[in-house]
């Protein structure tokens, strides 16, 4: 193998490959990126066995070949090579070496055959469809946050992602909860998405996701299987195995029912329960929410610490109720919305609360309380 | 010379000292200078799981018996007959049955024997708040202020607790009685069987001088050793070394051994000790290897720690399981959950991603559970509020199991993974 290539462009290529190379694996192979050269491009590859990332660059390609060489090291001299040189890889097949070379720099990586690099295999895709980059960063996004983190409960680690039909209108929608809160995203269904039985998008996947939408053009191509997700665009290929496991029927929990409705100012509500959960012990994040006509007053109370009040004014005329929320979970929660008001609604003080952005229908967050 | 006062032990008939009580005549008398003046008690069952069997079955009464078992099992309790032959306690049960060959070897029944221990604890807890626990049969009592409550002085009240016990629940219990618990706990362990001992302040000194470093608790294997090595066996050797040696020769420890010759021990009894952790073993009968065969066991495992903590009101963070290999050699991993938990499914998924990290270094001898981090949290029959409503259904299948148990016993219903 014998190609030249940019600097910069190999620095950022590799940039996004070694991203999802795990740091200590006891599989050495999955340490390295699988280099291959044809067609005057460079192909990057990488995997930790459940997502895979391929790469391709434009490059001078003298030879082709491939090979597979430590991920890490090798973006770290690209790093360091000066910005903008012309960098020379030689492949030497009988000493089993990579020749790193740009003006006077050299260096000597020991490579491992090609034939042993674990290449995703290729899968029937029963649905492909493309969207623009930024409907899909909006579903995946404004859901992430409700992923759970908890590996007993693998079904939850990931966003459902799914089409939804309701009333004759179609939606391509992102799900994620943690069991305490539940975020729902809804867009118009592409052009060309045909129905597909929903996935759950794994979070590692979700955050690797980033490097697809934030690169190349504004369309990805989404490619859906029962095991498998693949998100595209003309430069980079993300495939991902989905998680094994059952969504739960999230539709069942969130309420249809709340009638009390507060209207807030999202900037102003976080901040006050970011003031008064300063307070609140590590063991209890509990704050109490007392709405009554047209005020709702903040309070927390830590046995350890004391108690902090505070109030705003906001747009609520039902009858006074008292509920209680992680802060935690009602700061995350506000701070998904982009627009300046949101509307919470509630049905009693042990019943989950759903939270709307005003500007945004297509999102809906689900709360569950807590006893104060 | 004047009377010292006495008090009998059969009917708790307090009097000045003489060969017989005055009012039922019984010889079983117990006198001493301090009688009156002592508050700090440690009571300590006989044979605690030996006579719960003995007082269930009137045929053993006459037999040695041996609680404990399994194949490879130990004694876990033995009576006083079976102590005779040499029995004792954490010996191998193959070892005590060449000792003792006509010894009735009785399996433990060990939520048997929590409920008898929590009679004993509830009829304790009535005399005093500040009841120490330290295992299902012992205990610390401070009954400082019991004459003003109660109009009894505490070895009164400690003669009725004993005679009490024995009558209702067939069992005795020895009871030593001193001015600090290390004392009481001396005094309880001498004397042995249904014993009442007093070492007062006069003369705990003489009392202790002759005694052997091995009866001050804490003091093991490694530690006699190390104080024979410095020609330190007995308290009269200790007391004549002055704090500062004994600081630098065995660190912290050496300070409290200083005071302990001195019959000074400065420890209160702590009620309310309020465990840290919930945890069960099972020591397998052959090693296991099996995935299935492990899967199993920590299912029961996990729905024995998850009845513990729902009788208890008790919720925990922390998930540990424990794993011994037939070499004995340990190992432990754990997962902290980022709410509390208490239910059996929940328990069973955590350690079971637990268990399958180390399933590579199968077989196991030895697998426990435990759950730390607790907190007092009441949530018996309540439903967790969640949106995740596969784990919502799994409760709810727990809840009516648990329905379905206290009803028609624990055997009535079982999950399929438990056979």
């Amino acid at each position: 193998m014998k190609a030249s290539i940019e600097q910069t462009e190999l620095f950022k290529a590799m940039g996004r490959v070694q991203s999802i190379v795990e740091k200590r694996t006891t599989i050495p192979i999955l340490s390295n990126v699988l280099i291959e050269a044809r067609d005057d491009q460079l192909f990057l590859r990488t995997t930790d066995l459940d997502i895979e990332v391929l790469d391709k660059v434009k490059a001078v390609v003298e030879i082709p070949g491939a090979l597979t060489v430590g991920a890490n090291t090798f973006h770290e001299i690209v790093r360091k090579l000066p910005d903008g040189a012309l960098i020379q890889l030689t492949g030497n097949a009988g000493s089993n070496q990579l020749e790193i070379s740009a003006s006077r720099s050299r260096f000597f990586l020991s490579t491992l055959p090609k034939e042993d690099f674990p290449v995703m295999a290729s899968e029937d895709y029963e649905n492909e469809f493309v969207a623009a980059a930024k409907v899909i960063k909006r579903l995946f996004d404004k859901s992430k946050f409700a992923m759970s983190s908890e590996e007993t409960r693998y079904y939850l680690n990931g966003v459902y992602f799914h089409p939804y039909e309701e009333g004759g209108s179609h939606f391509l929608r992102a799900v994620a909860t943690d069991g305490h809160r539940l975020a729902q995203i809804d867009v118009d269904p592409p052009e060309g998405m045909k129905l597909f039985s929903g996935v759950i998008v794994p979070k590692k996947t979700v955050s690797e996701l980033r490097m697809v939408l934030e690169t190349g053009s504004d369309d990805i191509t989404i490619s859906v299987s029962n095991n498998k997700i693949r998100f595209s665009n003309h430069n980079l290929t993300l495939t991902s195995k989905v998680v094994d496991g059952t969504f739960p029927d999230y539709k069942r929990v969130i309420p249809v029912n709340n009638k009390k409705k507060m209207k807030v100012n999202a900037a102003d509500f976080s901040e006050a329960v970011d003031r008064v959960s300063t307070v609140s012990s590590d063991k209890s994040r509990a704050v109490k929410l007392s709405l009554s006509s047209g005020k709702l007053h903040l309070s927390v109370n830590s046995p350890e610490n004391g108690k902090a009040e505070d109030e705003l004014l906001v747009d609520y005329s039902d009858e006074p109720l008292e509920i209680g929320f992680n802060a935690r979970y009602l700061q995350e929660l506000t701070s998904q919305v982009d627009s300046e008001r949101v509307e919470f609604s509630f049905q009693s003080s042990g019943d989950p609360a759903l939270m709307q952005d005003m500007d945004d229908t297509g999102a809906i967050y689900v709360v569950m309380p807590m006893r104060v | 010379m004047i009377k010292e006062p006495a008090i009998c032990k059969e009917c708790g008939r307090t009097f000045l000292k003489q060969s017989r009580c005055p009012k039922c005549h019984s010889p079983r008398i117990l006198f001493h200078r301090e009688l009156f003046s002592l508050n700090i008690a440690h009571v300590d069952c006989d044979a605690f799981y030996a006579s719960i069997e003995k007082s269930q079955n009137a045929e053993l009464i006459n037999k040695p018996v041996i609680v404990g078992g399994g194949r490879r099992g130990i004694v876990t309790t033995c009576c006083y007959i079976a102590r005779i032959s040499g029995v004792k306690s954490a010996m191998p049960i193959y070892v005590a049955k060449k000792l003792c060959p006509k010894a009735v070897i009785i399996p433990p029944r060990m939520n048997f024997y929590r409920e008898i221990s929590r009679l004993i604890f509830s009829k304790m807890t009535k005399l005093t708040p500040l009841v120490e626990t330290v295992a299902l049969d012992e205990a610390y009592l401070d009954l400082s202020g019991t004459l003003q409550l109660h109009g009894k002085t505490p070895v009164e009240l400690l003669i009725k607790l004993a005679t009490e016990i024995e009558s209702e629940l067939n069992l005795t219990i020895s009871v030593g009685l001193g001015e600090n618990l290390f004392l009481a706990k001396l005094a309880s362990s001498i004397n042995k069987p249904k014993a009442f001992t007093i070492i007062g302040k006069h003369e705990k000194l003489n009392f202790i001088n002759n005694l052997p470093v091995t009866c001050i608790p804490g003091v093991g294997p490694s530690l006699t050793k190390k104080l024979k090595q410095d020609s330190i066996e007995k308290f009269e050797h200790l007391i004549q070394l002055d704090l500062n040696t004994l600081e630098k020769k065995y660190g912290s420890y050496g300070k409290r051994l200083w005071h302990l010759a001195r019959g000074k021990d400065n420890r209160t009894v702590k009620p309310n000790n309020f465990r840290k952790s919930i945890s069960k073993e099972i020591t397998f009968d052959h090693d296991l290897s099996k995935e299935n065969d492990l899967e199993k066991a920590l299912w029961i495992l996990s729905e024995s720690v998850s009845e513990e903590l729902k009788t208890k009101g008790i919720v925990g963070k922390t998930v540990t399981i424990k794993l011994k290999q037939p070499n004995f050699q340990l190992s432990s991993l754990s997962h902290t959950h980022f709410n509390p938990i208490y239910m059996a499914e929940d328990l069973y998924q955590i350690s079971r991603a637990l268990l399958i990290k180390k399933l590579s270094s199968s077989p196991f001898r030895l697998m426990g559970l435990s759950v730390s981090k607790l907190l007092v949290d009441d949530r018996r029959g309540k439903l967790e509020n969640s949106l995740d409503t596969i784990h919502v259904k799994k409760q709810k299948t727990e809840l009516a199991m648990d329905k379905i148990r206290s009803k028609f016993g624990k055997n009535s219903i079982n999950k399929g993974r438990s056979f």
